[in-house]
């Protein structure tokens, strides 16, 4: 009789750590899931401040370069089609490439006329477009780290016993989608950083 | 320090509490064994001798952990809007490039950290440096002098920039609120002996009480009047206790609490370090913001360490660094200089490395320039590409027998003799707060003694 009680206490015990681990598990997993998901929003903030940006950006080049219509019109186009793409992903991402890089090739154009370059609005709103794409970069990176911690936190034991059942399905990453920035940086693995030495400057 | 207040207000309390319903007369006992009547022994039995040394010790305990928990609430009180108020910064100007270009990269480096932005502030002064304000990961504020924003390039101002983030999401703020609080406890003990006899005393011990009233800036400012010299901390008080109090809280600053919490806001450092690269994947930017803020004059003001560990403490110090270098480039006085002085040892007793009042003028100081070349190390091993620097040539060496036979005990005696020394020093510290207790408890006895007999006459026991 007393073995059977302490056998049906030790269950008992053992069920409740259970339960807890189960719980403390699940509330982990949505921590970082809802933090995956705050970065995903973030990036279309971003996305959005560059879509309200460019209105201005493109009254200004007009009135100093007036006769570059092709790059002005291309992005004028690129936006009204980032604004109007459909919801899903895939084809929002292709419409913002496009218009980053018509916004890319306007700059370049722009280049060629000092008096634009020289005035303090043109010069703040490049700043503005400048700090905008480093900001959806920085929140594509802060994505892809908060999807990193998320799937290794779903990937580890004892998470991945549960993870299915609970229904925290693994997060993707964002890929580069611009083929200039795909190519492998150049690393060198030769034994100077090994030894703590300086590397040399490139 | 703390108990013979809390005996004397035990005391006290003891005897109001009598009037309403008989309490146990401890103090009572032991006085009247002290003065020599062998009827009624001073303990009765070694319980009574432990229960009554265990209030003693656990109700200056309890004083000094209720004093640590008021100072943390108080340094809460002195958030970013506070530091902001006390640093007489403003907001970046609309249309300057170089001040956008900072808003953007603090907002930027907020978004790669995950972090909600934080307010952005430019101080006109001569600082090239900047510091992190405020209570907590969520709430804070990012300060630079405008001088390091016309120093640096875009890259570097980044770089700068993702290191104090990086320190605040870490959680440095939270942690600088705990240590700094707890190293301010001791400055709080010759506050409240002296409250008695001063009025700024008094002034700062209610602004503490009370930090919800107290005017914006408010908070830094009583921050600075803790440490200095001739503030109420110390001004106030009988001169030979004053000294000594001093003479105990460097020892133990010195000795104890310095090099342990410097030892920590290093590994703190070299964390925001880390952090910051990989916020930016630039090593580069934060490389040459250090090389360029170790070159700059206004750095010998203090170490950029400090600044960029982002520490209550050292906002302190930052603050007045402002001020001082204004103040000394209109005139130097040495009223001045020891006011300076009274900001280092606040800033010393929060662990942080700053260079003394003396290295002042001097352009990086030699224990800022280490500090600057280990975190650049750190950053050499994360990919940094630094610029060549010509060093030291570095000396050939030779093991001679002769090294061995001499060298090498010598370095052995000596480190036992170090050793020694430092064992007799905490010997001499231990004596000297024993002594120091038992000169409290006696003045505390004497102003309690005829308090404590009135009461009890009055109340008929």
């Amino acid at each position: 009789m007393e073995t059977v009680r302490w056998i049906i206490v030790a269950a008992v015990v053992v069920a409740m750590l259970l339960v807890l681990l189960a719980i403390v598990t699940y509330n982990r997993l949505t921590r970082r899931r809802n933090e995956v998901r705050n970065a995903w929003s973030q990036i279309d903030v971003q996305l959005h401040r560059r879509h309200e940006l460019i209105p201005n950006l493109v009254a200004t080049v007009r009135g100093y370069a007036g006769h570059e219509r092709a790059a002005v019109a291309a992005v004028v186009r690129a936006r009204e089609r980032a604004l109007s793409s459909a919801t899903d992903v895939p084809s929002r991402a292709a419409a913002e490439n496009q218009l980053t890089s018509a916004l890319r090739s306007l700059f370049a154009v722009v280049e060629a006329y000092p008096d634009l370059k020289a005035t303090q609005n043109f010069a703040s709103l490049q700043e503005e477009v400048a700090s905008t794409e480093n900001r959806i970069a920085f929140a594509r990176q802060h994505y892809n780290d908060a999807t990193m911690e998320y799937n290794t936190a779903r990937d580890s034991l004892p998470a991945i016993l549960v993870a299915d059942a609970l229904g925290f399905g693994r997060a993707d990453h964002l890929l580069l989608d611009d083929p200039a920035a795909q190519e492998a940086p150049a690393i060198d693995f030769s034994d100077d950083m090994s030894r703590g030495d300086r590397p040399q400057l490139p | 320090m703390i108990s013979p207040i809390a005996l004397g207000v035990g005391v006290i309390g003891l005897d109001l509490i009598n009037f309403v319903t008989p309490m146990p007369d401890p103090f009572g006992d032991a006085l009247r064994t002290v003065l020599g009547d062998t009827e009624d022994p001073w303990f009765d039995s070694w319980q009574e001798f432990v229960w009554i040394t265990s209030i003693l010790l656990g109700s200056g305990g309890v004083t000094a952990l209720w004093s640590w928990g008021l100072l943390r609430r108080f340094l809460r009180a002195g958030g970013k809007a506070d530091a902001i108020a006390f640093l007489d910064a403003r907001p970046p100007r609309q249309g300057d490039l170089v001040e956008t270009r900072f808003a953007h990269a603090v907002t930027e480096m907020a978004i790669a950290a995950g972090l909600r932005a934080p307010d952005v502030a430019i101080v006109d002064g001569p600082m090239v440096n900047a510091a992190v304000f405020g209570t907590s990961h969520q709430d804070f504020a990012v300060v630079a002098g405008r001088p390091m924003l016309d120093e640096l390039d875009r890259d570097q101002v980044q770089g700068a920039t993702a290191h104090l983030v990086a320190a605040a999401g870490n959680g440095d703020l939270e942690m600088a609120n705990i240590t700094t609080s707890a190293s301010l406890v001791s400055a709080l003990v010759p506050i409240i002996l002296g409250a008695p006899f001063d009025k700024r005393a008094r002034g700062l011990l209610w602004a503490m009480v009370r930090p919800s009233r107290i005017e914006p800036g408010g908070v830094h400012r009583v921050l600075y009047d803790l440490g200095d010299p001739d503030g109420p901390a110390t001004s106030s008080f009988p001169a030979v206790m004053g000294t000594l109090i001093n003479f105990m809280s460097q020892i133990v600053a010195i000795a104890v609490v310095r090099p342990w919490l410097g030892a920590f806001w290093q590994r703190r450092t070299a964390l925001a370090d880390a952090a910051a690269v990989q916020l930016t994947r630039n090593p580069n930017g934060l490389a040459g913001a250090l090389i360029t803020m170790s070159g700059a004059p206004a750095v010998g003001f203090a170490s950029p360490l400090a600044h960029l560990s982002a520490v209550v403490g050292e906002e302190v110090g930052q603050a007045r660094q402002q001020r001082q270098i204004q103040l000394l480039s209109e005139k130097a006085d040495d009223d001045f200089v020891t006011r300076a002085r009274g900001v280092a040892a606040v800033v010393s007793g929060s662990g942080q490395e700053t260079s003394s009042a003396d290295d002042w003028g001097e352009i990086a100081p030699p224990a800022v320039r280490q500090t600057i070349e280990k975190r650049l190390k750190l950053l050499a091993k994360l990919g940094a590409a630094l610029p060549a620097s010509p060093g030291k040539p570095t000396r050939p060496r030779s093991a001679s027998p002769l090294l061995l036979v001499v060298a090498y005990p010598a370095m052995f005696g000596l480190v036992a003799l170090i050793v020694l020394l430092l064992l007799g020093l905490a010997v001499m510290v231990v004596g000297v707060m024993v002594v120091l207790v038992e000169v409290g408890l006696l003045a505390a006895v004497a102003v309690i003694a005829p308090v404590h007999y009135l009461l009890r006459m009055l109340s008929g026991t």
